[in-house]
């Protein structure tokens, strides 16, 4: 039976790039480049890009597909570096970024919708053993990804990939704090249902 | 608790963001419920999966292409326009040339970015007549230089002064290599600090030293990626010699006349030394 010893309690992040990931941590930092930012400043522009790019890029191609992620990642910059006077230092510039970033995409897929019924996720794969034995559970998880509710998956991927805590999902999506575990209850349900839909074998994880 | 309630909960509880109480609620329930147990089960083999999730490469292109896009939106333009007059808000970046009787070791700083656009313009094609007449005419090279943004002779300690920052050729070069004249150009956007040196062959090399790396100065130039001491560096053909760029504290260094990259990777592990961030 579950203990509560084993519940996660360390934020989640794929893969940290060192550099980037110290100096976005660096709070003071991200103040006086924040700052800067908002005067215009270059540099500092191409500080926060530096910063934070990998970590947009990683949710909007997640979010979108590969083919259109970078047009969608500099958009995303664009209206980041346009909009940052807005930013007020009530959340992280971190959690601001997300949810531009989050916003952005939304807006592409319902402008995509409206052009073509046509989603970015790949065809379901053949799900026979021998098949399933070449692919690994990872790709299985983006393929279910693509199938999720957009809205959902944001609340997903901030959670699971970018390591956000409730509060900080609750600023990106600009949402009640309260209703994001509800949020990602029904994420993680769908997931797994697309997932074993897919083929997956959940017990293989735990090992 | 009951198996709703705990559904309900069971996120927050796996992520860690119950209250100790609520958890503990939590957690004997599971502790009693097999389908609960499995639940939970289930959210955790999710996790442990999306930890496998490996990041894209992100396509190098993005900045390149946003880049001109911000230099351009018109609030930056009244922003700055009003700002720079009244602030110490000059940006900084480094401008190094070289020329083959010399090294050049150069650092730009910008005073006025709400004329990027134009600032590209005139830059890119001011050092592509720079970099034509590189090998030929290494003196009407540096002539085109000094007569373009008004160059006058100066020394560290003013390039120090008006930059802001110690410029980190200043704090020495590799061995061997001497240092001739420094100049200040002053561009239309920016003024540059540029320092021409020798080395024992009297062969030259041109030092940029910028806070934002600069592809156009190299045009359409093909470009390949390296490593040089451990750190990534684009390296560009110009004529017989080599031009090669990096990141180097909070900014980067380009160099101008690298004969091969055995010359690149001497500047690049020289300064990295030179950089009490990075030693």
């Amino acid at each position: 039976m579950k203990s509560a010893s084993t519940r996660r309690s360390e934020p989640l992040t794929a893969s940290n790039s060192g550099e980037g990931i110290q100096a976005w941590t660096d709070l003071q930092e991200a103040a006086e480049i924040v700052e800067a930012c908002q005067k215009g400043d270059p540099v500092a522009q191409r500080h926060l890009y530096n910063v934070s790019h990998q970590k947009v890029y990683r949710l909007v191609v997640r979010m979108v597909g590969i083919q259109d992620a970078a047009d969608v990642t500099q958009q995303v910059f664009l209206q980041a570096f346009r909009k940052i006077g807005q930013f007020s230092g009530g959340s992280q510039i971190g959690t601001w970024i997300y949810r531009v970033a989050v916003n952005e995409a939304l807006q592409h897929l319902r402008k995509r919708k409206r052009r073509h019924f046509q989603t970015f996720e790949q065809e379901p794969m053949d799900r026979s053993a021998a098949s399933r034995e070449n692919f690994d559970d990872k790709v299985l998880l983006e393929q279910a990804l693509g199938q999720l509710d957009p809205e959902l998956r944001s609340a997903f991927l901030l959670r699971e990939v970018e390591g956000l805590s409730y509060r900080e999902i609750a600023d990106a999506l600009e949402i009640p704090e309260g209703t994001v575990g509800s949020r990602l209850n029904r994420a993680r349900r769908e997931l797994k249902q697309y997932l074993i839909k897919l083929g997956w074998e959940p017990s293989r994880e735990l090992l | 608790m009951n198996c709703s309630e705990v559904q309900e909960r069971l996120s927050a509880y796996h992520d860690s963001e119950l209250s100790p109480d609520e958890a503990a609620h939590v957690s004997a329930h599971v502790e009693e419920c097999s389908s609960c147990a499995a639940a939970l089960a289930s959210f955790e083999r999710l996790s442990a999966l999306s930890r496998r999730l490996t990041d894209p490469l992100v396509p190098g292109h993005i900045w390149e292409e946003l880049q001109p896009k911000l230099a351009t939106r018109p609030e930056s333009r009244t922003l700055l326009t009003w700002f720079l007059p009244h602030h110490e808000n000059i940006k900084y970046f480094a401008l190094a040339a070289t020329i083959f009787i010399a090294i050049g070791i150069g650092v730009v700083s910008y005073f006025n970015w709400f004329s990027h656009s134009d600032h590209d313009h005139h830059l890119a094609m001011n050092f592509s007549r720079y970099l034509e007449e590189l090998s030929e005419q290494p003196d009407k090279a540096q002539q085109i230089l000094l007569a373009e943004y008004d160059g006058r002779h100066t020394t560290w300690q003013e390039a120090t002064h008006i930059l802001g920052y110690e410029p980190i050729a200043a704090r020495g070069l590799p061995a061997d290599y001497i240092l001739d004249k420094v100049y200040l150009l002053n561009m239309p956007c920016c003024t540059c600090a540029q320092a021409i040196c020798k080395n024992r062959e009297g062969q030259s090399i041109a030092i940029f030293e910028h806070a934002i790396d600069q592809p156009i100065w190299f045009g359409d130039k093909p470009t390949v990626d390296c490593l040089c001491h451990d750190t990534p560096t684009s390296v560009t053909q110009i004529g017989d010699r080599l031009a090669a760029s990096w990141k180097e504290g909070p900014r980067y260094i380009t160099i101008i006349g690298a004969t091969d990259l055995d010359e690149v990777t001497e500047f690049v592990a020289h300064f990295k030394g030179n950089n009490p961030a990075k030693s």
